[in-house]
């Protein structure tokens, strides 16, 4: 079974968990607001936009809350809500399942390379402090947590990396700090060419360095945990749009009306799709994940996407509507195939 | 539509240069009034034909078209009507026939009057009826023009409804008959940068009864256009088309694209092409000239409902236009006849202001890149 498939699984699970429409009503609240006493005010939803824009699932809100006095400080920055104790508690749980997840997922991981466990951490940049104590943790069934940490332990990534730790390989020895501040460095690189190009450097890794040298086998591995926590931070999304939405949103021929630039480089597939506003209720913000279903003729283009990019165009004269750049997801959950190629 | 590619409708528009565009479409058609013509049309296409009598029937058919044509020119509306309905009839079985390959049988009109002699007097509540499906003329014709369509016969077509379904009389249509619905909506296409659409003005289907299900009376439009859209301030609704979504609508003379409001018929829902709308119009008004005096001769001395006024502009505007769709159908291609200058190419335009903001974009993203991004 894929990653893609077992994640697949685990999201099904996720909407027949009892504490789902508790979480689901809370976000929808943050979002337009309550008709709850004491919760319907700008305030309150000026939080639900910036968790929201965070595009750090559930710890969006929660980082917004925490840091909510810090936030108010900034220029034209409105005055932020405050999550009830019960709200809070709600989403506290909720992300304590996906760090649990994704733990379970990188069990492999700690046992291969130790110090990289935290290199690989989604939320590394973020500083949260959990302010209530757990009560009770979110159960899922145990079968498709089983089946999504099996399919992690088949991530091409880990091939590489167990391929590329050579005795001579001394990235043991780096400090875990250093290799996740160096492989958060690559991911801002990556994301600093945008979605149509990508650093020359990443693909002379392949061309130009020799292929036994220690510069090539730790070139390997850094990449390699690119991809890695690149996965990681797919399934948080798919998991975190589980708890919100019954499906995934899907661009197909009732809503798209132009396909702009298609690419297939070296790191992988981009594509340019122009698309009628979605309804609200599918996510659509930068991180979100959609499906492509176009019958075209020339090219498939179908198949699960990550959206990089989402210019929305409201206009009385042209109508209304949003141009997505968007990453082609493959069976890894990674949207950088190339970086994993096979062996 | 995919970006960087031409819509369909600037693939098929053919533009000929005419100082007088009635006299270069019937340059263009009166080419087929010749023999040695119409037999290296058919070879081209790899057509046999042996049979003489049918070429001659084809070249025959088009002189006497532009003769009629002619006379209905100079006749007033006492006659025009016939005379022009006479021509169309030679035009459109020369054409038909060229398109077809091969002669038709017709042997009648297909379609009779009906006249409603209870009814407001009004010329438009006259009614047509066709019948005979399998050697009418308007059945026959309908088989080169109406894609292979069998017309489906039995119920009647008013005088109103044949009107209302002429984009070109539209303006003067809606001012004559206020409480009527019309069958066409003009649409305005709108190119920019990387971006096609289409947009209409909420006006245009205020008389409709229906104004938010009037899309689902227009054939195919779920399968060529996305739901349409209302804009901000409901200024326009947006139309877009399908992925792939072929192009809908008819346009005018003037270049004006419309959308056809489909006729309910029977168990039918029927959308024709405007040159076959033209000649029930016409088959309506000669037949009544012909055959019912009476009636129309006090109408063309006296009407002071305005509508003689509107019925010879549908006797000019067929006049004009119906040749132009004839050649249209026949070389497959919406042919414009334009005066604008020949063999040059303006490109002195530079769109300053556009290419300024091209050049800041990429410049955006170079320091962007530069700087190292935004990490996640």
């Amino acid at each position: 079974m894929s990653i893609l498939q077992a994640a697949y699984r685990v999201c099904k699970s996720i909407r027949s968990l009892p504490v789902r429409e508790e979480v689901k009503g809370l976000i929808h609240n943050l979002s337009f607001g309550s008709l709850a006493e004491g919760t319907q005010s700008r305030s309150y939803r000026e939080l639900g936009f910036l968790g929201k824009n965070a595009s750090i699932q559930f710890l969006g809100y929660l980082v917004v809350n925490q840091k909510g006095d810090v936030l108010e400080d900034l220029p034209y920055q409105t005055k932020i809500g405050s999550l009830s104790p019960d709200e809070l508690s709600l989403l506290e749980r909720t992300h304590r399942f996906i760090l649990q997840i994704d733990k379970n997922c990188c069990d492999y991981l700690g046992a291969v390379l130790p110090n990289a466990v935290d290199a690989i951490d989604p939320y590394l940049q973020h500083d949260y402090k959990f302010q209530r104590v757990p009560d009770k943790g979110i159960s899922l069934n145990l079968e498709s947590i089983g089946n999504l940490c099996a399919a992690f332990e088949q991530h091409p990534s880990l091939r590489i990396i167990r391929e590329h730790l050579t005795p001579r390989n001394n990235i043991r020895q780096i400090p875990k700090e250093r290799l996740s501040c160096v492989v958060l460095t690559i991911v801002s690189r990556i994301d600093s060419y945008g979605l149509f190009d990508e650093p020359p450097d990443l693909q002379q890794l392949e061309i130009t360095v020799k292929k036994n040298s220690q510069r090539y086998h730790v070139g390997k591995i850094l990449t390699a945990l690119v991809a890695l926590k690149t996965s990681l931070s797919i399934l948080n999304q798919l998991l975190y749009q589980a708890f919100l939405y019954d499906k995934l949103a899907v661009l197909n021929q009732e809503n798209v009306f132009q396909i702009g630039k298609h690419s297939r480089s070296f790191l992988g597939e981009s594509i340019s799709v122009s698309s009628q506003l979605l309804n609200h209720e599918i996510f659509s913000n930068a991180g979100g994940m959609v499906l492509i279903k176009l019958p075209l003729n020339n090219h498939k283009i179908d198949g699960l996407y990550r959206i990089e990019r989402n210019d929305v165009s409201v206009s009385a004269d042209f109508g209304n509507s949003m141009k997505l750049g968007l990453r082609r997801i493959d069976n890894d959950l990674n949207c950088y195939p190339g970086l994993t190629p096979d062996g | 539509m995919k970006k960087g590619e031409k819509d369909k409708v600037s693939e098929k528009l053919k533009e000929i240069f005419a100082e007088d565009p009635d006299s270069e479409q019937w340059q263009m058609i009166l080419h087929f009034g010749y023999l040695s013509n119409i037999e290296k049309f058919f070879k081209e296409r790899k057509i046999q034909v042996d049979d003489k009598g049918f070429l001659e029937t084809i070249s025959g058919s088009i002189m006497q078209a532009q003769e009629y044509f002619n006379a209905s020119k100079v006749a007033s509306l006492h006659t025009s009507p016939l005379l022009l309905y006479y021509g169309v009839s030679n035009l459109m079985l020369g054409i038909s026939s060229l398109m077809i390959g091969s002669s038709l049988t017709i042997e009648n009109h297909g379609m009779r009057l009906e006249l409603n002699k209870e009814g407001s007097g009004r010329i438009a509540d006259v009614e047509i009826r066709p019948f005979g499906s399998e050697t009418g003329a308007l059945s026959q014709f309908c088989k080169a023009f109406y894609k292979g369509t069998v017309f489906p016969c039995g119920d009647n077509w008013t005088i109103l409804e044949i009107l209302g379904s002429i984009p070109e009389l539209k303006p003067d249509f809606e001012n004559c008959y206020p409480d009527a619905q019309s069958y066409t909506i003009p649409v305005q296409i709108v190119r920019r940068d990387n971006d096609y659409l289409e947009r209409i003005n909420p006006i245009n289907i205020e008389r409709f009864e229906n104004r938010t299900g009037v899309f689902a009376e227009i054939e195919n439009f779920r399968n060529c256009y996305l739901l349409p859209e209302t804009s901000l301030e409901e200024k326009y609704i947006i139309l877009r088309r399908k992925i792939g979504g072929r192009e809908i609508g008819v346009y005018s003379v003037s270049g004006q694209k419309f959308l056809q409001i489909s006729h309910v018929k029977g168990n039918h829902c029927i959308t024709l092409p405007t040159i076959i709308y033209m000649y029930m119009g016409l088959f309506a008004f000669g037949h009544l000239s012909r055959y019912h005096p009476e009636r129309w001769s006090p109408f063309v001395r006296s009407d002071s409902t305005g509508e003689k006024q509107l019925i010879e502009k549908f006797i000019d505007t067929s006049r004009r236009y119906l040749p132009n769709l004839a050649l249209n159908h026949l070389h497959q291609k919406r042919i414009r006849f334009v005066n604008n200058t020949q063999g040059a190419l303006d490109l002195s335009n530079t769109m300053e202001e556009e290419l300024k903001e091209m050049i800041q974009q990429e410049l955006r993203v170079l320091l962007n890149k530069k700087r190292g991004g935004s990490g996640k």
